[in-house]
């Protein structure tokens, strides 16, 4: 070949190789424009991104996030209905409910001509069944933590009557069976978690493509009177938050749940108020937390701004108690105590004088990456507390090690305080006291007999009474007891595209119904 | 060939097996999924019933043989996680992941070794500068960092790609380009090295003076030799991406091995686990035995002596 001949070859091969270059460049947007899209955000179908994908679509796990938000009065409707701003309880598959004298039995009236999505009728019988799934321990439900008065049982009187039976009084029961998604009975009463869950709510399933994205359609069998606005409803999961943001402002899709504030959307968010509380539990029987002062000095030497930067980018507002508002049981009128290193010092000298050992190790637990900021959370409170003459450390655990940390327990030589969240979602107080407050709780560190006696009291009251008697409960806690110091109450931010109008309420971080959104135009 | 193939099968059964035990032990080591699985409510009684009905309650060496019964019938059980029959739940992954680095492995071989001879062939010229340099530079880029920004670029601020999901070919697009950058960065650079040695050599001299034309010379003599180290590297990043490209799969949301291990990872998920690592290491042993196969396809001198 000669030199002219191969110059020339070069140049064809240059050409050749600058076209390719040009086709595999447009190859993408050649694809992009002969694809059918079915991108949500605007059109018939509304698109939901959530942080994770639902483990199941169990009605016996709505109290999880991503199940309950695609669950909840969507595709399955509870037994009673419960407002999350109001408390208020209203009738959904029951119609009515009344207790027995001891608060024990409960006897529901089961709404009729209720039809479930495959046409069977909604009776009694599938109510208890989805009462019964519940308990059932090889599922491992994520609802048990809503029953701590013990295990349900149910009497079927007719289709349209039951009796729930509580091994204690319960004057809540109402409360605990808004949490119960009911079911048809044939699939209640699996021994698997369900994947096509079958409701009597407005939509239905149609597909769960695993790992992708799940797709409800409207139910059209359901006589209710929040009837479905969409054609389809797309859930899409993203655990990057940013990529979620990303979708709001690309119009991928229309609400983007669970993003933080940094992330942007395009000035598209909403930042609200959850019922989720940041606690700092104490052991209080062991030096030196078996001090008041000496808890009451941490309190005052925690930053709850500082805090609430370190650890949620500043999307939280300091607590006074574990009970959020709108549950029964808060009260109003605790103020935060403030942040005060010089009333901190004071009273840990005051301790020192009263011959408090200042000198033994506080070790602070939490787990490991279970909020993002706790890594910084964590060093932040311990820093506090060393700058008041506390000997602290800290350690980020595995849930099993928390475990290990919870309700009473030996005396081990390690002085526990415990980083942790807390969300009433229920709506009463009670849901508060049977975890984390007061000596009567399961994983309670610290409570004193007085504080126990005032919440058992509290507990068993009903009305107004009982929430007075939970808020004098809560301030005598507030001010003699201090086991669980109230930190940060958590705020949520909420992706939601100028298509549509959607107000969340501080339960939209766990079920998000339908009816509450709705189109712009 | 076929005792190539025997002999490489051999020595890789001894690391497979080592593997499919190693994650029995080292899940077992990461806590009863009682504690994660039951609220912090549940009771001690409730903790015990659930380890019982999943077999957690029996001894270490029970429940070893157990799941070597699994191994061998392929049958991982179900998933705690999910209710689903963890084999097909990792099936329902696996292609996706084979997918996304196939396609990644395809283009990174071509686009690295077209850039590499180039470069190549032009030894300190300005194309081989510029090559070298983007090749640097591409192998040095955290995927995740690229990721975000493909996303900010092409997705959020041009709007001509998908952010994330896989609905579609497009959607293939970032996720590749995402893997595509480290893969091409590294391989330009070993077939330039290699290139640059092989058109040194002294039958190139000879191709030359018998008067074989340049590109007979680049293709048919110099890139032959020099790809097959570009292959065995090919191979070992091969081996990252089908591992899952965890980080990648995470930012585009890519239902892929990578997303659903660390997420089983994280729910105490036994079955999805050992299911997952079974697959990936089996894939991983099919894969060396190829690679080993293409090589000494490549390469007489590595092919076994009768």
């Amino acid at each position: 070949m000669n030199k002219a001949r191969l110059v020339n070859k070069l140049r064809n091969g240059r050409k050749r190789t600058a076209l390719i270059a040009v086709g595999v460049a447009a190859l993408p947007f050649a694809v992009s424009a002969c694809s059918s899209s079915t991108q949500a955000g605007g059109g018939s179908t509304l698109g939901i991104v959530m942080g994770a994908e639902p483990a199941s679509l169990d009605p016996c796990d709505s109290v999880y996030e991503a199940t309950g938000t695609v669950l909840n009065q969507n595709v399955t409707e509870p037994i009673i209905l419960r407002n999350p701003n109001t408390g208020k309880m209203s009738p959904e598959i029951a119609t009515s409910w009344k207790a027995s004298d001891d608060d024990k039995q409960w006897t529901l009236t089961i709404k009729s001509g209720l039809k479930f999505s495959n046409g069977a009728p909604v009776t009694a019988t599938d109510v208890a069944a989805s009462i019964t799934r519940i308990f059932k321990s090889s599922l491992a439900c994520g609802n048990t933590q809503e029953f701590s008065e013990g295990t349900l049982t149910t009497d079927v009187v007719s289709p349209t009557k039951l009796v729930v039976n509580s091994p204690k009084p319960d004057p809540i029961l109402p409360i605990r069976l808004s949490f119960v998604q009911v079911g048809p009975a044939s699939q209640m009463n699996s021994g698997t978690k369900l994947r096509n869950p079958i409701g009597s709510g407005p939509y239905k399933v149609k597909t769960w493509q695993a790992g992708q994205q799940i797709t409800l359609v409207p139910n059209k069998l359901y006589s209710g009177t929040t009837k479905a606005a969409f054609q389809d409803v797309e859930y899409q999961w993203r655990s990057e938050t940013s990529v979620a943001a990303a979708m709001i402002k690309t119009d991928e899709a229309d609400i983007a749940l669970n993003i933080t504030p940094l992330d942007n959307t395009g000035n598209h968010s909403v930042t609200f108020p959850t019922q989720q509380v940041l606690f700092l539990g104490l052991e209080g029987g062991v030096a030196p937390l078996n001090n008041f002062d000496v808890r009451k000095a941490i309190y005052y030497a925690i930053d709850m701004k500082g805090l609430a930067a370190a650890m949620f980018h500043g999307a939280a507002q300091p607590a006074t108690q574990l009970v959020p508002p709108g549950a029964v049981g808060y009260n109003p009128d605790l103020k935060p105590l403030g942040y005060s290193p010089a009333k901190a010092k004071a009273l840990i000298a005051a301790a020192k004088a009263q011959g408090a050992n200042l000198s033994a190790p506080i070790t602070i637990f939490s787990q490991a990456g279970f909020v993002p900021g706790v890594t910084d959370g964590i060093e932040v409170i311990a820093q506090e507390m060393r700058s008041i003459g506390l000997n602290v450390q800290t350690k980020l655990v595995q849930r099993p090690q928390i475990l290990d940390q919870l309700g009473p327990k030996p005396n081990d030589g390690v002085t526990t305080a415990l980083l942790w969240i807390h969300g009433n979602s229920g709506g009463d107080a009670s849901f508060t006291s049977a975890s984390w407050w007061g000596s009567g709780g399961s994983n309670t560190l610290f409570g004193t007999p007085e504080e126990q006696a005032k919440i058992d009291y509290a507990e068993a009251q009903s009305g107004a009474a009982r929430q007075k008697a939970f808020a004098n409960a809560a301030a005598y806690s507030y001010e003699h007891v201090l086991g669980e110091l109230p930190l940060l109450r958590l705020d949520a931010t909420i992706g939601v595209s100028p298509d549509v109008k959607f107000s969340p309420t501080a339960d939209s971080i766990n079920e998000l119904p339908l009816s509450e959104v709705s189109w712009a135009k | 060939m076929l005792r190539l193939i025997a002999r490489r099968a051999a020595t890789s059964i001894v690391p497979f097996l080592c593997v499919v035990i190693g994650v029995f032990a080292l899940s077992r080591m990461t806590g009863n999924p009682a504690s994660l699985y039951l609220p912090l409510t549940a009771t001690p009684a409730m903790r015990r019933s659930f380890s019982a009905s999943h077999g957690f309650n029996q001894p270490v060496w029970e429940q070893f043989f157990h799941y070597v019964e699994k191994v061998v019938h392929g049958n991982f059980g179900t998933s705690l996680w999910t209710g689903r029959p963890a084999m097909s739940m990792v099936m329902d992954a696996f292609p996706n992941t084979l997918i996304l680095a196939g396609i990644t492995m395809v283009i990174a071989v071509i686009v690295s070794v077209t850039l590499g001879s180039w470069a190549a062939y032009r030894p300190n010229s300005v194309l081989d500068k510029a090559v070298s340099t983007l090749a640097v530079i591409a192998a040095s880029v955290p995927d995740f960092w690229f990721a975000l920004m493909s996303i900010l670029v092409f997705a959020v601020t041009l709007q001509w790609l998908p952010t994330s999901g896989m609905a579609g070919p497009v959607s293939f697009v970032l996720p590749v380009l995402a893997l595509l950058i480290n893969p091409v960065g590294v391989l330009s650079q070993v077939t330039r090295g290699e290139m640059v040695t092989a058109l040194a050599a002294p039958y190139v001299k000879v191709a030359r003076s018998k008067g074989a034309g340049e590109g007979r010379i680049v293709l048919r003599h110099v890139l032959r030799n020099a790809l097959a180290p570009t292959v065995t590297v090919a191979g070992t990043m091969a081996v990252y991406l089908i591992n899952g490209a965890v980080v990648v799969e995470t930012v585009f949301g890519w239902p892929g091995i990578g997303n659903l291990t660390i997420n089983a990872i994280e729910q105490r998920d036994f079955a999805t686990i050992e299911a997952a690592v079974f697959v990936i290491a089996l894939a991983i042993f099919i894969l060396n035995v190829l690679i080993d196969v293409l090589y000494a396809a490549m390469d007489p001198r590595v092919r076994p002596t009768k």
